[in-house]
């Protein structure tokens, strides 16, 4: 088998060095994140309360809905993760004091880590793990997926029409992540890039 | 001296390839396949059959190639049975052949082509029957020596493998004229086309004809073709890709080979991915397969399928023998004597099996060509062919020199994939081949796969298939104008063997079944095809026979006196052609075989000598070793040692941890545990029982009352999938009316068990003095939020696996490398150091904790002890089938404890009970030792395990028995707790 010393997160360049990268890739960190599911029949009320004191309404369908602090982003029925930047207090205590009444939350700030990918060959990377269709017909800026990766769960949004995805997978399977990413983006070389901390706007 | 033609064909004369059969040199060029390059070498001997080792050469020109199996390739690289006729030449190419001793040309085995009346059909089971007693010392290792055709390598496949995704509303299978078309039709109104071919070249047998389409070859149509959809951006093309499987909901099974053209692939680039095509709708045009005849040495070498050779001569440039006759029962196969003559070679006779007055017809169209009505007998020659023996009409035998033998019995649609999902194909009579019948779910089939054999039906299908697979995806477009093709004929009048055949008739020439192994099955009552088949191993070979099973049915049928259509066709399945192992594995082998989960502290861990062990997806410590420690054993005792008298450190993150809030909160714990938890206050922490439906031990945890609606759950780090699996079950279909909610935070909490008489202390130094963790503040089953020193929040639990005073804290997933480095880093004067499973074990072995070995899903609550805990006061899962009296039987195995007499004997996990002076057997048995280990404080092997009436017997002592490894010993039955059974020292 081929030397695998080239699968960690490092930034610089990966795989193949001598063409333009086919896929850029970068850790976003520093995010809070929770689980947010709604109380039996209240996801109607959830939403439009988040509609009011957080900017967007929870998405019914898997898409990404961008307020303020925080995106939602469907996964499952009447379940989203909230996703934002980092507080100042646990964001627990804060969607708890919008969302508390309708919803409950839990935590999850320390439990995944994100990657932003783009870059020409990006839907070909992703399609070496990943069963859904990504053609822009069929997935679109907005879109989400609560889906696998190389055999691991994983969500996937994506952001722009470049086309940009997030993608999000729990702490302690993201080695093993990262070198299903690394082998399959290698053939079309790969721009690893400094992790930076989350911002809501593609940069 | 070469048969390469000077000029013509799809070869680039410009860039010329070395390469090597057996050892010796040759030339051959860009666009060539080894066997055309072979063929120009005038290379006509390739390999030895599998039984007989008889000599072989190249029958066709495509992926049903059954003779012509090479090794390719060596060392670590080298793949056996690769058929010569696919392989793209390429520069440094090595190929050996195979199944022959000591030389191809000189084959010691081929003497079991004298032996052959021993190797009839079914003769594993009459040649190898008696006596008895050599079954396994002779017959066996007789057998496996002889058996499987090919080396495979030895070493691990150095190369990288992938599979991919791909999605279309139209996949187009086989990129002929039929494809092509479909491919154009369907593309041109925007719909996204998927186009995949087995070959590396698209255009199918517009290749290999010489035939003109709109008044140019027809190889530039295709050209044209391929240039059209290349510059379409929703198409995309896969060459050299067989789909070789159609699954459930429009999935297509497909192998690229991304690089085997090369003789390794460049860096970064794997060498085969696996497709899986999603598609809305298939066109399949795979074309078809040109069948044998059957005539006594039809498999010398030199006798070649008609269509095959006209591939080499069109396509490879390559006239594949100087003299040839053609052998046909069909008008298609008189195409070839004037290919032949076209490219220089001559022709003695066309035989041809019709009526004279057929023959004569078709004759005519072919000026200057010998026609003759009749059979060939038989092929004469040593290592390839020399002459042919026919038998005219007339009755007059004749003789022809020859060095090739074209023969045609026609071409059977190649229809596999229409019955990968159970439908099985239609005999059509008149035209004497299976055409699709059923087709899975959005399929269509067009061109000679369909039975529509002529160029201008096959292009005309593929037009109208491809239009309607497009529209049928919401897609609209204009039928696209027909281009002209000449006339052609395929008229046959089926020959299926010659009435009078002079040596072996080959049937499947891969497993060396002939004609009369089909006449002996079924006189041996195997009449069906499916057991014909496996009698007679017919088209069980490698190439799952493809030039072969038409024919074999036909002749079961004939033997059977009834018509091919009542003897049916046995069953295609996936794959369509060989897939290698690797490229079905892709990525997911070595350590990516399933995903590895890391604990936060696995980095820290490693620093510090960290031995690791899978713990199901997790990697966990086993122990810490230090220098001059060389095994298990002393940092086991040391740890544990330390636990006991100072503190210790161990990651247990990969508890699960399941985090459940709402109003009905406690109610729905209620309902999974086993024992109450009503009177659970806030702040406290319980253990708690599940139970499986039939009443048996499910999992075991704690939950704690974080709130008033909110409990945190954990699980075994074994179960934790499977118990979150249950919660959802419950709760969405057996109390949907509960108002509550919950997910998994196992990855959201970092949690370290801090066990020691000094553990507090050392928490103290690593939280903020403001959380008073005091025994009267923070007692025994407490939990709650902490902070520690800067700030950061943390929830602390006082919780003891180890018996000892001890705590679990846990902070946010990505913390959890902080935090250890800081406990560890405070307890350096109070001796803190980190333990891992091991130690872990004997721990909960000398407080009698139960684990897997113990929560096996055999026992109960009542077996391990738990039976008073259980609730007669509600209801939960489980609650009915517990009550069961069987189960409460107290001559059930039930846990106990154990120590040896003799302080220095041994134990081992799975030793059996026996009663100390009963002999050891099977009936005597009265449960088994589950987990042991060496107690470092008591200072002997101790033990828990299952013992009949255990709880009655203790003081009692018995013997354990290990008959696998011939161990026993007497131990003394104990309560399953050692150590400090009063628990005064986890609650000080």
């Amino acid at each position: 088998m081929a030397d695998a010393s080239h699968l960690a997160y490092r930034p610089g360049p990966l795989g193949r060095s001598n063409t333009a990268p086919g896929l850029s890739v970068r850790e976003l960190t520093q995010f809070s994140l929770a689980t947010v599911i709604a109380r039996k029949g209240m996801a109607t009320a959830a939403s439009q309360r988040a509609q009011a004191a957080l900017g967007t309404p929870l998405p019914e369908q898997p898409r990404m809905t961008a307020g303020n602090p925080f995106a939602f982003v469907w996964s499952g029925p009447a379940q989203w993760l909230a996703l934002g930047p980092a507080l100042s207090q646990p964001v627990e205590h804060v969607l708890d004091a919008t969302l508390g009444a309708h919803a409950s939350i839990f935590d999850q700030s320390g439990s995944r880590r994100l990657l932003e990918l783009h870059g020409p060959n990006v839907r070909e990377v992703l399609a070496k793990g990943m069963s859904i269709d990504l053609h822009p017909r069929a997935f679109k800026t907005g879109d989400a997926a609560v889906t696998t990766a190389s055999h691991l769960g994983v969500h996937l949004w994506q952001v722009a029409d470049a086309p940009v995805y997030r993608l999000l997978v729990v702490h302690t399977y993201f080695d093993s992540l990262w070198r299903w990413l690394a082998a399959s983006a290698a053939e079309f070389g790969c721009d690893v890039q400094t992790p930076t901390p989350y911002s809501s706007h593609w940069a | 001296m070469s048969s390469r033609l000077d000029q013509g064909g799809l070869i680039d004369r410009q860039q010329s390839f070395d390469f090597t059969f057996d050892g010796k040199s040759y030339r051959g060029h860009a666009g060539d396949t080894l066997a055309s390059a072979l063929l120009a070498n005038d290379v006509r001997l390739v390999g030895r059959s599998f039984k007989y080792h008889r000599p072989r050469g190249i029958l066709s020109a495509g992926s049903e190639e059954p003779n012509a199996l090479v090794e390719l390739r060596t060392g670590a690289r080298r793949e056996p049975n690769t058929r010569a006729t696919v392989v793209e030449l390429y520069d440094g190419l090595e190929a050996t052949s195979q199944n022959r001793w000591p030389s191809l040309q000189f084959d010691v085995s081929a003497i079991n082509g004298l032996l052959s009346p021993l190797f009839v059909a079914g003769f594993y089971y009459k040649t190898f029957m008696w006596p008895a007693s050599f079954w396994e010392k002779v017959y066996e290792p007789l057998i496996r020596k002889a058996a499987g055709l090919g080396r495979a390598a030895l070493d691990a496949d150095p190369d990288h493998y992938e599979k991919s995704w791909t999605h279309c509303d139209v996949l187009v299978v086989g990129a002929g004229p039929a494809g092509l078309a479909a491919a154009l039709s369907a593309a041109r109104t925007g719909a996204r086309v998927v186009l995949a071919d087995e070959d590396f070249r698209f255009g199918g047998r517009a290749l290999a004809e010489n035939r003109t389409i709109d008044g140019r070859p027809a190889s530039d149509w295709a050209a044209q073709a391929v240039a059209e959809l290349r510059s379409m951006p929703e198409v995309q093309l896969l060459p050299r890709t067989t789909v070789f499987g159609a699954y459930d909901d429009g999935v297509y099974g497909a192998v690229e080979r991304v690089n085997d053209h090369l003789p390794v692939p460049p860096q970064f680039e794997p060498r085969q991915r696996v497709w899986r095509i999603v598609a809305r709708q298939c066109v399949l045009a795979s074309g078809s397969i040109e069948r044998p005849l059957v005539f006594g040495n039809n498999d010398l070498p030199g006798v070649m399928l008609a269509g095959a050779v006209r591939t080499y001569i069109n396509r490879f440039a390559v006239t594949p023998g100087r003299q040839a006759v053609v052998f046909t029962d069909n008008d298609d196969g008189w195409t070839t004597a004037s290919d032949l003559r076209a490219a220089g070679a001559r022709v003695a006779a066309v035989v041809d099996s019709r009526e004279p007055v057929v023959v004569a017809d078709v004759a005519r169209r072919f000026p200057g060509v010998e026609g003759v009505a009749g059979e060939v007998m038989g092929a004469r020659g040593g290592r390839k062919v020399e002459a042919v023996e026919v038998m005219t009409r007339s009755g007059t035998q004749r003789r022809f020199d020859c060095d090739l033998v074209a023969m045609s019995g026609g071409w059977s649609p190649t229809l596999h994939l229409t019955s990968h999902r159970g439908h099985k194909p239609r005999w059509d009579e008149e035209r004497a081949i299976f055409v699709p019948d059923r087709l899975p779910p959005g399929m269509t089939v067009a061109g000679a796969a369909n039975g529509e054999m002529t160029l201008g039906e096959a292009i005309l299908a593929g037009f109208r298939q491809g239009l309607a697979a497009a529209t049928a995806c919401g897609f609209s477009g204009a039928m696209p104008t027909l281009p002209r093709v000449s006339e052609e004929s395929t008229r046959r009048v089926p020959l299926w063997k010659v009435s009078r055949g002079l040596g072996k008739c080959f049937v499947d020439f891969q497993n060396d079944v002939t004609a009369s192994d089909i006449q002996l099955a079924e006189r041996e009552g195997f009449r069906s095809v499916e057991h014909a088949k496996r009698y007679t191993t017919l088209g069980m070979a490698t190439d799952q026979g493809k030039t072969s099973n038409v024919t074999g049915i036909a002749l079961l049928a004939e033997q059977r006196s009834t018509t091919i259509a009542a003897t049916g066709t046995t069953t295609f399945r996936p794959p369509y052609t060989p897939i290698a192992m690797g490229a079905m594995a892709g990525h997911h082998r070595g350590m990516d075989f399933r995903p590895t989960r890391y604990t936060p502290s696995h980095q820290w861990g490693t620093e510090l000598g960290g031995k690791f062990k899978e713990s199901g997806p997790w990697l966990r410590a086993e122990w810490f070793g230090r220098p001059g420690e060389t095994d298990w054993f002393a940092p086991t005792c040391r740890e544990t040692l330390a636990v006991r008298n100072a503190v210790g450190l161990c990651d247990v993150s990969t508890l699960g941890k399941i985090d459940v809030q709402g109003p009905d909160a406690l109610a729905f714990i209620e309902r999974l545990y086993a024992n109450n938890f009503a009177t659970l206050a806030v702040g406290r922490v319980r253990y708690g029982i599940m139970l499986r439906e039939d009443g048996f031990m499910f999992d075991d945890g704690t939950a704690a009352r974080l709130a008033e609606n909110r409990y945190l759950i954990t699980t075994t780090t074994a179960h934790a999938v499977q118990v979150y699996q249950h919660m959802h079950l419950c709760h969405q279909t057996l109390w949907p009316q509960l108002d509550v909610q919950f997910t998994s935070v196992t990855d959201q909490w970092a949690q370290f068990a801090v066990a020691g008489p000094r553990s507090r202390e050392l928490l103290q130094r690593v939280l903020d003095p403001a959380c008073d963790i005091s025994n009267a503040a923070f007692p025994f089953m407490a939990c709650g939020d902490v902070r520690l020193r800067n700030g950061e929040p943390a929830r602390l639990f006082r919780i003891s696996f180890s018996g000892e005073l001890a705590y679990e804290i846990a902070v946010p997933g990505h913390r959890g490398d902080a935090l250890i480095r800081n406990l560890h880093a405070a307890g350096q004067d109070l001796d803190a150091v980190p333990y891992g499973l091991e130690a872990l074990n004997v721990l909960r072995v000398e407080k009698g904790h139960v684990v897997g070995s113990e929560l096996n899903g055999q026992t109960t609550a009542y077996d391990l002890g738990f039976g008073k805990m259980i609730s007669t006061k509600k209801d939960f899962v489980g609650a009915v089938m517990a009550r069961r009296a069987h189960l409460l039987d107290p001559s059930r195995e039930r846990l106990v404890g154990i120590k040896t007499v003799d302080r220095n004997a041994r134990l081992a996990g799975g030793m059996h009970f026996v009663p100390q002076h009963a002999k050891a057997s099977i009936e005597n048995a009265q449960g088994h030792v589950t987990s042991v280990c060496y107690s470092p404080t008591l200072g002997q092997w101790i033990g828990i395990g299952l013992l009949t009436n255990g709880p009655e017997r203790h003081g009692e002592t018995v013997r354990v028995v290990d008959p696998l490894r011939g161990a026993e010993t007497l131990v003394e039955v104990c309560s399953p707790v050692f150590i400090d059974p009063e628990g005064a020292r986890l609650r000080g």
